[in-house]
């Protein structure tokens, strides 16, 4: 760590509070540190890819775990004194009377997320067929010199 | 003779696109003929007035041709073709790293670009770089005869209204954590967006960031990006787009804090804006950053993502930290305003103008 304020060299004092606060974070309520995401499907294995073709992979094997909207509960923030706490309560009020509403709406939207990611999933496996059987016949059109009859090997799952 | 600059294109906001209409302007004070050829297709469709098309570009021995250089383009090969005596104005090449499987097609560019840097020597008359480090990364390639001339500012006028309407959707409370910049991969805005979870969930859920600027130049970095925020669980941070000079003079107005991860500049001038708006800036001192910076603001070199939430918190909330950061600022931004620009240009031209 370094920590140059207003050009002075600060990682002896200002940098060592900041590094044990920031430890101090990590002991605390769970509750109150980012979301926890499973390094296998993080948005950011995306950076990990090698090509651009990679990359539409990637993206819809992780889209498959993100199709869903999510109904779970979750911590309404509430500011300090009487006036906090009140909207915090009309707030969770107004959150347990259209939670059956949400639920129904979130069912909806799930159904048609999961819809898209399945169709945008057979769409690729689709064009990535195409474009397998097409190399595969350039190959042998350039092997016969673009005479003659060309034998397509059947791929799985090929309709010939 | 005529002094022309030759850009890869043309854009409100952009910082090359802002220094090459300083310098015209600079130009046609002293009574040279000069104009900007930009290449069309990269120019904004309300800006065509404002620059040339390149395949209006002629050339002559005794003229100056300027070339602002960071990415190998079509403008690029005009300018190298030109009879005219040549100057590159050297912005940094981003290494092709930051765009592998982000954009393929980028970073080729930007190979073929990083690739072509040992021999502006041999096809130009003279190279400048906008920053010391941008001449470092020169004369790593075998550049010698290298000269610093550091990007410009240019100050908002003070007619400049902000746009109302950004004042207005980000009025209240809330504490407002500003970026500005491209969405670019090198900026390393998920450096950014995981710090800011850290100091909204743990420090103060009563808090926004908003990213200002294009994800045109990089599609796929901002899905990631937008998927970052949704795993975060993390609604308050906000993609905002392009900004038009009233909309960005707003989210400088709406900021308490300004912020940038960015791994690789050449110089970062909204870090200057943002002082100049009177922002307390925290950067990572990388690149071309410390000298856009100066002694002003703070700069930090390998902080985890919840220390730089922690000094997020602490600028905002340490009275005593955030006056002594903003004095630095206003020091700094003073030098810069007293930065005598046509004098500098004179010294630098002093062989080409006789």
């Amino acid at each position: 760590m370094k920590l140059i304020i207003a050009g002075r060299d600060r990682t002896m004092d200002i940098g060592e509070t900041l590094r044990r606060a920031a430890e101090l974070l990590h002991q605390g309520d769970s509750s109150r540190k980012p979301a926890w995401i499973p390094d296998g499907i993080s948005a950011l294995t995306l950076q990990q890819v090698a090509s651009d073709a990679d990359y539409l992979n990637e993206l819809i094997r992780l889209m498959r775990y993100r199709d869903g909207v999510d109904t779970l509960d979750f911590k309404i923030p509430g500011r300090p004194g009487w006036r906090g706490r009140w909207m915090s309560r009309i707030k969770l009020v107004l959150w347990r009377l259209l939670r059956y509403q949400h639920d129904r709406i979130a069912f909806r939207q799930n159904l048609i997320n999961t819809l898209l990611t399945s169709a945008l999933e057979f769409e690729v496996a689709a064009r990535q067929k195409e474009v397998a059987e097409l190399k595969q016949r350039m190959a042998e059109l350039e092997k016969t010199g673009g005479r003659g009859e060309v034998k397509i090997q059947q791929l799985p799952g090929g309709e010939h | 003779m005529d002094i022309h600059q030759i850009l890869a294109g043309f854009a409100e906001g952009d910082a090359i696109s802002r220094e090459a209409t300083q310098l015209r302007d600079i130009f046609r004070r002293w009574g040279y003929i000069s104009d900007l050829f930009v290449d069309t297709d990269h120019v904004a469709p309300d800006l065509r007035t404002a620059c040339r098309p390149l395949g209006e570009y002629i050339g002559r021995p005794g003229d100056i041709c300027l070339h602002h250089y960071g990415l190998a383009s079509p403008a690029a090969d005009l300018f190298f073709a030109s009879p005219a005596r040549k100057i590159i104005v050297y912005h940094n090449v981003t290494p092709a790293k930051y765009f592998v499987g982000i954009d393929d097609a980028v970073a080729a560019q930007l190979r073929t670009a990083r690739a072509t840097l040992p021999e502006l020597g041999r096809k130009t008359d003279a190279i400048w770089a906008v920053s010391q480090f941008d001449a470092n990364d020169l004369q790593a390639a075998g550049l010698r005869a290298v000269k610093v001339f550091p990007l410009l500012y240019n100050p908002p006028p003070a007619t400049l209204k902000p746009d109302w309407r950004i004042l207005a959707q980000f009025a209240g409370s809330l504490k407002t954590i500003l970026f500005v910049g491209r969405i670019a991969p090198n900026k390393r805005i998920e450096d950014l967006i995981q710090a800011f979870a850290w100091y909204h969930r743990a420090l103060n859920p009563y808090s926004r960031l908003l990213i200002v600027g294009s994800p045109r130049s990089a599609p796929r970095y901002f899905t990631l990006l937008r998927m970052l925020a949704g795993d975060l669980d993390l609604p308050n941070v906000c993609f905002e787009g392009f900004a038009s000079p009233a909309g960005l003079e707003a989210y400088y107005q709406v900021a308490d804090l300004y912020v940038s991860a960015s791994e690789h500049e050449g110089y970062c001038l909204p870090l200057v804006e943002a002082m100049d708006h009177d922002i307390p800036v925290i950067a990572r001192a990388v690149g071309g950053t410390p000298e856009a910076m100066g002694s002003g603001g703070i700069l930090y070199e390998d902080l985890k993502a919840e220390e730089l939430g922690v000094l997020m918190h602490r600028v905002l909330t340490d009275s005593a930290l955030r006056n002594e950061t903003l004095r630095s600022q206003r020091e700094r931004i003073r030098k810069l305003r007293e930065r005598s620009v046509e004098s500098e240009l004179k010294a630098l031209l002093a062989g080409f103008l006789t």
